[in-house]
């Protein structure tokens, strides 16, 4: 039987520890609400996008044969370019585990990589893969934080160090599940994909309308000059909104896995409650027995 | 009146009513009043004005597109802030800062990622003090 003692001190930094797991777990809730509240702030924008490629699209052939542009180019993939998103902190289960995994499984060729989060830096680092560059961006993961990171990506694909972008990053089915997804983005197969796309990414808000206005659409300077600059802006603000939406999937991770640290906290708590008090009535009885030997004894 | 949406990858930053507005265009400024014919157009960093009954404000606003249907016109950029919530002060330190690192990185050969970012900070900080300045 343990001493009483070191019980009860036992007992207490359970509780402690309780207590932490258990701030954690309402942190990660509270953050989680953030992550997707900021990610429907994003929607208006994505659907403008969506409308104004629809509205170029009426004018031109939007069929990727008719369109020269480096994001439609298809190349030999000597190099595959990889955008991993991951988390700054552990303590999450194990989403990380699972996109390492899935990374691990899936590219075997040569590829360079770019990764958000310390946990993906170590592991593309201690992986002795091709690590280009390391980002952080902060929890609130605001539009102009990624923008660097765009641009070192486009430019990248742009002059031939990589042939595709791709993201690897882990992505948020519920609450409970997160899937490790690899969503390749460039080379674009077919610009009318990206607009479905897009619509997905905003299918909670109404279609685009029909337009109330019939008059014919003036580009300026020319409907070729808006068709291409807008793949680049939809790469950009999917990007964005996949960075939203594994952040979501961070901090359900992390509440699902703080929510089972403080279950299990608990369950210890009670058992050793239960080992104290039989401890506790152990030494009582020996006490009383000793008390009653003695005196039978005088 | 037209409708005038600012919309950026972070949120819908600006829905107002106004009689003209002001985009900075490629080729200059334009103007656009009510009735205007549908119309699609590159914008490039710079003010936009926007002009109501009670006067004129200006508005900061980075390279993107805007559309003119009906009488609304919706502005995609990827950022945006109203120039009265810019405190002139902070952006000329924060421009400081920028063109020093920049000066630093330039004379170092630092990575091209770490230009750009400071690049558009640079750009962006003297859009939004130029359209501060104007108002006074």
């Amino acid at each position: 039987m343990a001493n009483l003692r070191d019980i009860r001190r036992r007992i207490k930094s359970v509780k402690n520890t309780r207590q932490i797991t258990r701030a954690m777990q309402l942190v990660s809730s509270s953050k989680m609400k953030r992550a997707q509240d900021a990610a429907v702030a994003g929607r208006p924008y994505a659907l403008l996008l969506a409308d104004l490629l629809d509205t170029v699209g009426e004018k031109l052939d939007l069929s990727s044969a008719s369109i020269s542009h480096p994001f439609f180019e298809k190349r030999e993939v000597k190099t595959r370019g990889i955008l991993i998103l991951s988390t700054d902190k552990g303590l999450c289960g194990a989403l990380n585990t699972n996109l390492f995994r899935k990374v691990v499984e899936e590219v075997k060729g040569d590829a360079k990589f770019v990764t958000v989060g310390r946990k993906a830096t170590q592991f593309i680092s201690r992986s002795q893969r091709t690590l280009i560059a390391d980002f952080t961006v902060s929890d609130k993961a605001s539009f102009s934080e990624l923008r660097p990171m765009l641009k070192l990506l486009i430019d990248a694909y742009k002059n031939g160090e990589v042939d595709t972008i791709e993201i690897a990053y882990p992505s948020f089915v519920n609450v409970l599940v997160q899937e490790p997804v690899i969503q390749s983005l460039l080379p674009i197969v077919d610009l009318r994909e990206v607009l479905d796309q897009l619509k997905k990414r905003v299918a909670d808000l109404p279609s685009l309308e029909a337009r109330s206005d019939t008059r014919e659409m003036v580009f300026e300077p020319s409907a070729e000059a808006v068709l291409d600059a807008l793949p680049e802006l939809y790469v950009k603000v999917i990007i964005h909104q996949l960075l939203l939406e594994s952040r979501a999937a961070e901090y359900c991770a992390r509440m699902v896995a703080m929510k089972a640290a403080t279950d299990n906290a608990s369950t210890l708590v009670d058992d050793l409650t239960l080992d104290y008090n039989k401890a506790r009535q152990a030494a009582i009885t020996q006490e009383i027995l000793e008390i009653a030997a003695s005196a039978a004894a005088n | 009146m037209i409708t005038l949406e600012i919309i950026t990858p972070d949120e819908k930053v600006l829905s107002t009513e106004a009689t003209q507005v002001v985009l900075p265009t490629e080729s200059g400024e334009a103007g656009i009043l009510t009735g205007h014919i549908p119309m699609v157009t590159k914008i490039v960093a710079g003010e936009l004005k926007v002009i109501k009954d009670g006067g004129t404000e200006f508005i900061a606003v980075d390279h993107g597109f805007a559309k003119v249907l009906g009488n609304t016109i919706s502005v995609l950029t990827e950022a945006a802030i109203d120039v009265a919530e810019i405190d002139l002060s902070e952006v000329e330190s924060a421009q400081a800062r920028a063109e020093e690192a920049l000066r630093k990185a330039e004379a170092e050969g630092t990575d091209p990622a770490e230009v750009e970012r400071l690049e558009t900070s640079v750009r962006y900080l003297i859009a939004q003090k130029l359209a501060k300045g104007r108002r006074r």
